[in-house]
């Protein structure tokens, strides 16, 4: 598919042309893949990074200007969630090397108190739509298209509640964390 | 075959957008309402200096210091709405140069603010003049984060910074008209609360304009 396929697809997807978007989206996946592979080399971390990138692509795609390379335009969001996740993982990554060098003295010193009473209070307070999607994947560790499918929803708009849902429950947590502490 | 039920999902979520304005139109229509919103904000709400105009005439230097007022105020704006949507290549390649822009600009602000000795200093401050800029200032950085919000800009601290700059440098260099030329005054009443206001609003940007998550 060319360049400019790619541009009229997608400016048809800005106008809710789901043929067109799906089109676009299988055309983009294995160009997003091929990028991916030179940061990340398992699979299973490819498709998560892909799964953000499509739904960032999905958010911003009023972003897209229809006289400009789409290319250019997906992959500046490309590259800059490939990124975000290099960071993320890196710095889980930093913390578990951190933690894993501690000697047993030293990890029972730094050994977090028990929140979980805490967690579920907070996790009580959270509005419900939530609450629902954090108890169905975490707690009763349901698959996300279980729980999507048993919220009636898709599984994007599932994890779009459950991301937004622990940055609520971050902020009620972090004020009981540090009066903990 | 995850893969594939997951794009369904995206596309069964689609729905018709309206593309955001393309940047220079945008920023066409801002720079003239702006300033327009500016200069009849300063007229109504307190009298100008007086011989300001005068002094266009017979002072360059003068001069000088509002050009590179309304400069600032419209670079930043130029930046901002070329950076609030992803992949315009035109303002990538134009990026780097604009850190080195701003700071030469601010660096020689500064340096006419205090060393001036041209200008004079004996009057005519403009009661609130700080409050005054700050409060004119919200509209336009309201106008600014919406835009923002409904656009999707990748660096978040770079573009706060520039929607800072571009709601309050155009006051700062309102007030150049409207108050004192006192150097200490300018730089402790007009030029710093606009730094205080970018860097601020970058902070800000940083935790409200997430979108991609």
């Amino acid at each position: 598919m060319t360049e400019i396929d790619l541009n009229q697809l997608a400016a048809k997807s800005q106008k809710g042309d789901k043929t067109a978007y799906k089109a676009l989206l299988l055309a983009i996946t294995p160009r997003i893949v091929r990028f991916l592979r030179k940061s990340f080399s398992r699979d299973e971390v490819i498709e998560d990074v892909l799964q953000d990138i499509l739904i960032s692509l999905h958010r911003g795609l009023h972003t897209y200007q229809p006289d400009r390379d789409f290319l250019n335009w997906m992959y500046a969001i490309a590259k800059f969630r490939a990124i975000d996740q290099l960071r993320s993982r890196y710095r889980l990554k930093e913390k578990e090397v951190l933690t894993d060098t501690l000697d047993d003295h030293e990890r029972k010193v730094t050994e977090e108190p028990d929140f979980s009473n805490e967690v579920r209070d907070a996790l009580n307070k959270l509005p419900l739509k939530y609450r629902e999607a954090i108890q169905l994947t975490k707690i009763d560790e349901l698959s996300v298209k279980e729980a999507a499918d048993r919220l009636k929803i898709s599984e994007s708009a599932l994890k779009t509640r459950c991301s937004r849902g622990y940055r609520m429950l971050r902020k009620k947590l972090e004020q009981v964390i540090d009066e903990g502490i | 075959m995850r893969e594939s039920k997951f794009i369904d999902d995206i596309v069964n979520d689609l729905q018709p957008r309206k593309a955001v304005q393309a940047p220079n139109k945008i920023f066409f229509i801002w720079t003239v309402t702006n300033f327009l919103f500016v200069f009849g904000a300063m007229y109504y709400s307190g009298s100008m200096r007086p011989g300001w105009i005068e002094d266009l005439v017979d002072k360059p230097q003068y001069l000088l210091e509002l050009l590179l007022g309304v400069g600032i105020s419209t670079l930043a704006g130029y930046f901002l709405f070329h950076h609030a949507i992803p992949g315009d290549k035109e303002a990538e390649e134009k990026r780097r140069f604009l850190p080195v822009l701003l700071l030469a600009v601010l660096t020689l602000s500064l340096t006419i603010s205090l060393f001036s000795g041209t200008q004079d200093t004996s009057g005519h401050f403009r009661m609130n003049c700080i409050y005054q800029m700050l409060v004119f200032s919200i509209p336009p950085l309201l106008v600014l984060l919406y835009h923002l919000k409904r656009s999707a800009p990748l660096n978040l601290y770079y573009v706060g910074f520039l929607a800072g700059l571009a709601a309050i440098a155009p006051f700062a260099t309102a007030m150049h008209i409207a108050c004192s030329l006192d150097p200490k005054h300018i730089l402790i009443w007009h030029l710093s609360p606009v730094l205080v206001v970018a860097l601020a609003t970058a902070a800000v940007t940083q935790f409200w304009m997430r979108w991609w998550k």
